[in-house]
């Protein structure tokens, strides 16, 4: 399967989905127009990779997010549900959020998305 | 576009610099290239004609009167050797007087009458009686085998041939003579040499006059490399080797004893390292060669005169091309201004091409600017605000002149609710969701009995009821974040939110009032899904806020994050004893420097006040 690149810009993450080492990537303040339009994309690939991910695979996904929209709220959290429902199904996956000690809705903002999620979670400043 | 154009000043650029530097580069570099092939092939040229004609010229022509002196000097002799009555006085001994006089005044005459052919002595000598005399008519000396000097007497003698000519350098007179005997009689049994002595000072003052340069030298030697005539008097009777570098000096000796008919040229470093060029030149008559040397700088001394002339007319024809295409560019030509022209009939074009655009652009404007003032009537006016509140601010901002971000108050009998609204989107999709939920609001809200959280449960559920967002699968998902109030005239608020809080700021503290952490609307918010009620007292002087995200999330600063929650409550400690008005300029300016040249993210909406 193909990696997922996407070049980060003013409104809008980097995306770096790495299917060979595991690594799923997003960094960068998320505020597009149409968030809908701009994710789609990226959770139809979520689907597929993890429909394909072999049980012995150790899934890392790195967050970098200092400010997320409404409209991108939901597809994150869309996204992250998903990759919860695969960790609940078996799978070895793990998110790290980043976040810069200056910003304080950046903390708040990651503890409020991974609340009621399975996986587990690191916080951590960069 | 007119005043545009107009601003735009023709000013140079590095890109044009950069060009008319190599332009420059190139044509120095051609003239200074043609200029030094030119000078190379002309050095070239001049020194080959030099080695090929012109020294050979000067020498051939020196050869050529030195020869033809001795050939005369050679047919005198000759005439002396032949004449019927020479030879009878001496072979008669001398002793007719008729005969001696008669010889006599013949070498007497050569000598002193003839003197354009500068002979300057004459003589016949006897092997007979072995006297020698002399042009005056004198016998001043008697040859004899014993002593060296009269050698050349007794092996002219026995050489056998009719004519010979000796060179000898003459320490007394300090002059070379060329010595031209002629056998007397039989060659085979002679009875004495007659001949001539030639002079050659008047040649020495010629080669001076003849030669070019100053520092040349021209040079009779034999080939032994002896010095017999030259133009510095000096330089007679010394040997080559003395003057020129050892391995010139034997290319010269060797050229000359091997008697080679042709002329040589070479080329030398003397002994100041300077290049010079040498041409020997054999004498037809004899053994001796004339030999002509000038340094090579002398000979093409004059082209340093060119060169200087070709850099100094290079240099004028630089100076005026550049003024020429100076002139040409900025008066004639001028792609400045051209190129300003062609600009300003591209953007015509380009805009006759949008005007389409354009159109179509001014009536979407037009219409969202009508929506706008929709969306205004539907808000709250000033009037029931201020009817409402002791004293108020609000900013509304939407992004886009229309925006999701609201304000709602509705008055009731025991008091009166007071409602900030944040819905999906902004601009249109916004707006129309705002028209949704204070449609709702109003609908739903009738008295004292709808609590906050009531109001808001029922918000969600209609919400989601027109949007037919009822299951997780529905088309869309939208809805709104709200703060909701309601005053009661006894001094107590109830605060119900959806993801918005309520901030009050009294002397003692700033409190904050959570709202729930589900938004209104959304298909994650489920229909049964209860709001919390917060009841707080008033105090007089107490101010409350409810402000949207848009303010708190703007974007700006030196690492372009949002503005923050604790910065807005330091902005509300900070300023909370001004006037609401004055503190309404500083939450805008605050945000205002905040941004700095970053665009609005969201809509705004924020609303400040008091109510006793």
């Amino acid at each position: 399967m193909h990696k997922l690149i996407i070049e980060g810009s003013k409104s809008t993450p980097e995306i770096n989905f790495d299917p060979d080492n595991n690594i799923l990537s997003i960094k960068g303040q998320s505020y597009p127009e149409n968030a809908f339009k701009f994710y789609e994309p990226i959770l139809d690939w979520v689907d597929d990779y993890l429909k394909k991910l072999e049980n012995e695979a150790k899934v890392q996904i790195d967050f970098t997010l200092p400010y997320i929209n409404t409209s991108s709220s939901k597809c994150i959290m869309m996204l992250l549900e998903k990759c919860d429902d695969a960790f609940l199904d078996g799978k070895v996956i793990s998110l790290t959020w980043y976040y810069d000690e200056d910003n304080e809705s950046e903390l708040e903002c990651a503890e409020e998305f991974t609340e009621d999620l399975n996986l587990p979670i690191n916080i951590l400043p960069r | 576009m007119e005043p545009d154009m107009k601003q735009k000043k023709i000013a140079p650029d590095y890109d044009i610099i950069k060009v008319i530097v190599f332009a420059s580069s190139i044509i120095i570099l051609s003239i200074i290239l043609v200029g030094t092939i030119i000078y190379i092939i002309t050095r070239n040229e001049v020194v080959h004609k030099l080695k090929s004609q012109d020294l050979p010229s000067i020498v051939e022509s020196m050869a050529y009167r030195i020869d033809s002196r001795i050939e005369r000097a050679k047919e005198v002799s000759l005439m002396l050797a032949n004449d019927p009555q020479i030879i009878e006085w001496v072979s008669g001994g001398e002793k007719d007087p008729r005969q001696q006089d008669y010889s006599l005044k013949k070498i007497s005459n050569l000598v002193h009458l003839a003197t354009d052919f500068d002979y300057s002595n004459s003589f016949i000598v006897s092997a007979v009686s072995n006297q020698y005399w002399d042009e005056n008519g004198n016998i001043i000396d008697t040859m004899s085998k014993n002593d060296p000097d009269d050698d050349w007497f007794f092996t002219t003698l026995s050489s056998g041939k009719k004519v010979s000519i000796s060179f000898d350098y003459n320490k007394e007179r300090r002059g070379t003579f060329v010595f031209v005997n002629a056998l007397i009689g039989d060659i085979k049994q002679p009875v004495g040499v007659t001949g001539v002595g030639l002079g050659l000072q008047d040649l020495s003052r010629e080669f001076q006059d003849f030669k070019f340069g100053k520092q040349s030298d021209l040079w009779l030697v034999d080939k032994l490399g002896k010095v017999y005539l030259s133009d510095d008097v000096e330089v007679n009777g010394k040997n080559i080797k003395q003057i020129i570098p050892p391995e010139a000096s034997q290319r010269v000796i060797q050229h000359i004893s091997a008697g080679t008919r042709g002329q040589y040229t070479m080329e030398y470093r003397n002994s100041d390292n300077q290049l010079t060029d040498l041409i020997v030149c054999p004498l037809s008559s004899t053994q001796w060669s004339l030999v002509f040397q000038i340094p090579r700088s002398d000979s093409i001394g004059f082209l340093n005169t060119i060169k200087l002339n070709t850099l100094f007319a290079s240099l004028i024809t630089l100076i005026s091309i550049t003024f020429f295409f100076y002139f040409v560019s900025t008066r004639l030509v001028n792609p400045y201004k051209k190129s300003i022209e062609l600009n300003r009939e591209l953007e015509e074009k380009v805009l006759e091409r949008t005007k389409e655009l354009h159109e179509k652009n001014t009536k979407l404007t037009d219409s969202i600017e009508y929506a706008r003032r929709i969306q205004k009537a539907i808000l709250p006016s000033e009037d029931t605000l201020s009817e409402i509140f002791y004293d108020y601010f609000l900013i509304w901002k939407p992004r886009d002149t229309v925006g999701g971000d609201f304000y709602w108050a509705k008055k009731v009998d025991s008091g009166f609710f007071i409602a900030v609204g944040d819905c999906t989107g902004h601009g249109v999709p916004g707006a129309l969701m705002s028209m949704i939920s204070i449609s709702i609001l109003n609908q739903v809200v009738k008295g004292p009995e709808d609590t906050p959280s009531s109001v808001l449960q029922k918000l969600n559920i209609l919400v989601k009821k027109t949007l037919k967002q009822e299951n997780r699968d529905s088309i869309t998902d939208d809805g709104l974040d709200i703060g909701l109030c309601y005053f009661d005239n006894n001094n107590r608020i109830t605060f119900a939110g959806a993801k918005i809080s309520l901030y009050i700021k009294n002397e003692r503290e700033l409190r904050v009032i959570k709202g729930n952490k589900k938004s209104a609307g959304y298909t994650r918010t489920s229909s049964g899904y209860t709001f919390t009620d917060t009841v707080i007292d008033v105090n007089s002087n107490d101010l409350f806020y409810i402000t949207t995200d848009g303010y708190i999330d703007q974007n700006g600063g030196p690492k372009g994050y949002s503005f923050g929650r604790k910065n807005f409550m330091k902005l509300i400690n900070s300023c909370y004893t001004k006037p609401l008005s004055e503190q309404q300029e500083i939450f805008l300016q605050t945000i205002q420097d905040y941004m700095g040249n970053e665009p609005q993210r969201d809509d705004m909406a924020l609303i400040a006040f008091k109510i006793k």
